[in-house]
């Protein structure tokens, strides 16, 4: 505390001049983020042991790949290619990592394990861990649940605002689901990149690149997706617990009933699936890398009935239309907080 | 330093703020009202967290709202109980410095403003805080980074005797330092002897603001309530000698449940307490409790306007 006033100067303005540190703005966000973010951290043994438990089932399906890796390129028994059904090439170490990759990807959104696709960027699927989906949506429901929630319970929120400004605070909150969304899903899919590159060989980093990045782009869109959802039902209540409930409830029940409905017609596709925000993620990461037609198998990929969702034949569900939904969920969540923030919370 | 000129503030149809100015500069300043009449809105406009319908706010010369820098500058103790109870006293004060101070600092002004409150907290979490405890954290996280204006929103509120005594001592000491202070409570003996100004406060607007002698003059016009406690030939014998006394308007018999009390309202507080003392002393009278009931200010309030 400071001990002595400048006498001139509060003589002259009735105030003393500040002298304290006055930290930037871009350091008030990375600290309100971090902080709130260890506070979750802090507080939950569950969220260690789910992420443990998704660490574990990674390890376990790159064990896997890299034991039974010749049996995916080569005919059994022998060292002749198999041939890759989307493009009629020989297999390569990088189909193999691509394929794998984006479909470890894809299982971070779906519970739906029979999507496929015929072009590149697609292809067959080696392998599915689509059951890893409920525990990242466990993860992100405990963890982001309490964000906003706990502060307007415990009437945190004064506090915050006496030292931040409302958009900082919003944006501090957004920063902290970001930190965490990018530990527990941009981060272990990039490592498990860096992991195939050197457990399968044989591959060129410099191919296999783009394959990094639309991996990036599509885990920073589903954390940015998350984020919007679990804060804006944050936002909505003063108990994490509701909070937490109705977005795993809106994210689960969504995905277990529309595409249930959407595929129920004669070969065509309802527009109802524009509705379920995992399967406009899931489309999302097929548009970003570059497939078009997606299979859909509503009874598995040895079943004979499926429907082809075509996202650029002008009839029917478009890429534009999966991404102008998915955009529209992560507006709705944010004009929620923002709504919340500026008018309720400011009595 | 401090000034509201002509500021209104309404929510809905609810006006919390009408046309209210006042000024305040160094020193502590103490808002006085009922409770609703507009002193945490009043609060809230200064920190830049409301915007005004109309009307000017201005702190330090400068407009406080979307005023990140000046938020740098205030403290704030709100009246409620806005802590997170499963956290610890010293995490919950550091993490909040480290919204502004840089990390490295945030970690030694936790531990000076967990000290200078006179906050023992030896690693218990929040829940098990006392009344006193939590609100002394919540001053410690309200001046850990030295803020050169400190606002305490009704910081006496469930403090015993001796915890309003340590947070007197506390302001006092915080303004002896440079800070300035703005401190609201609706009841008047907790802001008259530490405030170097006061603001009456009611219904969102300004009766009167200046030094706390000439406040508790104008507070002084309305006649007080004393009530006496006793046997009742001793509260009779102390109405007999005091009926004839000019500065005594009205004297009643009161029941309360078996007992009687008696109750004497006087515009002359301070005489009337020289006669009663005098007259209780010289007839020997066996008085056991007295009290003012007047320190309810909203009846204050009422007379006044």
């Amino acid at each position: 505390m400071k001990k002595a006033q400048s006498d001139a100067y509060v003589r002259k303005f009735s105030f003393r001049a500040f002298e304290g540190v006055r930290k930037g703005r871009v350091y008030r966000l990375w600290a309100t983020s971090w902080q709130w973010w260890t506070h979750q951290w802090e507080r939950s043994r569950a969220i260690k042991v789910l992420l443990g438990f998704i660490i574990f089932i990674l390890v376990i399906t790159n064990l896997f790949l890299l034991s039974f890796k010749d049996f995916m390129l080569y005919e059994p028994g022998t060292r002749i290619p198999l041939i890759n059904p989307t493009t009629g090439e020989p297999m390569t170490t990088n189909n193999l990592l691509e394929q794998n990759l984006l479909e470890l990807v894809r299982g971070l959104v779906t519970f739906q394990t029979s999507f496929s696709s015929q072009t590149p960027g697609g292809g067959e699927m080696g392998m599915s861990i689509g059951g890893l989906s409920i525990f990242i949506l466990i993860l992100i429901a405990l963890v982001g649940s309490g964000l906003i929630a706990d502060d307007v319970s415990n009437l945190t929120t004064e506090i915050y605002y006496s030292k931040l400004e409302r958009h900082e605070y919003i944006l501090g909150k957004f920063g902290a689901f970001f930190l965490f969304g990018n530990l527990v899903i941009v981060l272990p899919m990039v490592l498990e990149f860096f992991l195939l590159v050197a457990g399968l060989g044989e591959i060129s980093l410099i191919q296999a690149f783009p394959v990094l990045i639309q991996t990036i782009i599509i885990t920073e869109i589903i954390v940015l997706t998350f984020a919007s959802i679990v804060l804006g039902f944050s936002a909505l209540t003063s108990r994490r617990l509701y909070a937490g409930l109705a977005a795993f409830m809106f994210l689960f029940v969504l995905n277990m009933i529309i595409p249930s409905l959407a595929f129920s017609g004669q070969g065509e596709v309802g527009f109802q699936i524009l509705f379920d925000v995992l399967t406009l993620l899931l489309l999302t990461s097929f548009i970003i890398t570059g497939t078009t037609e997606v299979i859909y198998y509503p009874h598995g990929e040895t079943s004979e009935i499926s429907y082809i969702i075509d996202l650029a034949n002008g009839s029917g569900i478009e890429s534009w239309m999966v991404i102008g939904a998915l955009a529209m969920y992560i507006l709705l969540g944010f004009a929620i907080v923002v709504y919340q923030v500026y008018r309720r919370h400011a009595r | 330093m401090i000034e509201l000129t002509e500021v209104s503030k309404a929510f809905g149809d609810v006006v919390a703020i009408l046309r209210l100015s006042m000024s305040a500069k160094n020193g502590v300043t103490g808002f006085l009202g009922p409770n609703g009449s507009g002193k945490s809105t009043t609060f809230k406009l200064i920190m830049g967290e409301l915007y005004p319908d109309d009307g000017i706010v201005r702190v330090f010369d400068e407009y406080p709202i979307n005023n990140a820098s000046l938020k740098r500058r205030i403290g704030y103790v709100s009246e409620h109980e806005d802590l997170y109870p499963w956290m610890k006293g010293k995490q919950f004060v550091t993490s909040l410095a480290k919204l502004i101070l840089p990390r490295e600092q945030a970690e030694t002004a936790a531990k000076e403003a967990i000290k200078k409150v006179g906050l023992s907290v030896k690693g218990k979490r929040i829940k098990a805080y006392s009344k006193g405890m939590k609100q002394r954290l919540k001053i410690a996280a309200a001046i850990v980074h030295h803020p050169d204006l400190l606002i305490l929103d009704e910081p006496f509120g469930g403090l015993d005797p001796i915890g309003r005594r340590d947070m007197k001592e506390l302001i006092s000491e915080l303004h002896q330092e440079g800070v300035t202070v703005l401190v609201s409570s609706h009841i008047l003996y907790e802001l008259d002897e530490m405030s170097t100004r006061m603001v009456l406060i009611h219904r969102g607007q300004t009766l009167a603001e200046g030094p706390p002698a000439e406040i508790l003059n104008i507070i002084d016009q309305f006649p007080h309530q004393i009530l006496f406690k006793a046997p009742f030939n001793e509260l009779q014998q102390l109405s007999k000698h005091l009926i004839d006394k000019d500065i005594v308007n009205t004297i009643t018999f009161k029941r309360d449940k078996i007992d009687i009390d008696l109750v004497i309202t006087t515009d002359n507080p301070n005489s009337f307490y020289s006669v009663a003392t005098q007259v209780i002393a010289e007839n020997n009278l066996l008085i056991k409790h007295l009290e003012v009931q007047t320190d309810n200010i909203e009846s204050i309030f009422e007379f006044l306007v």
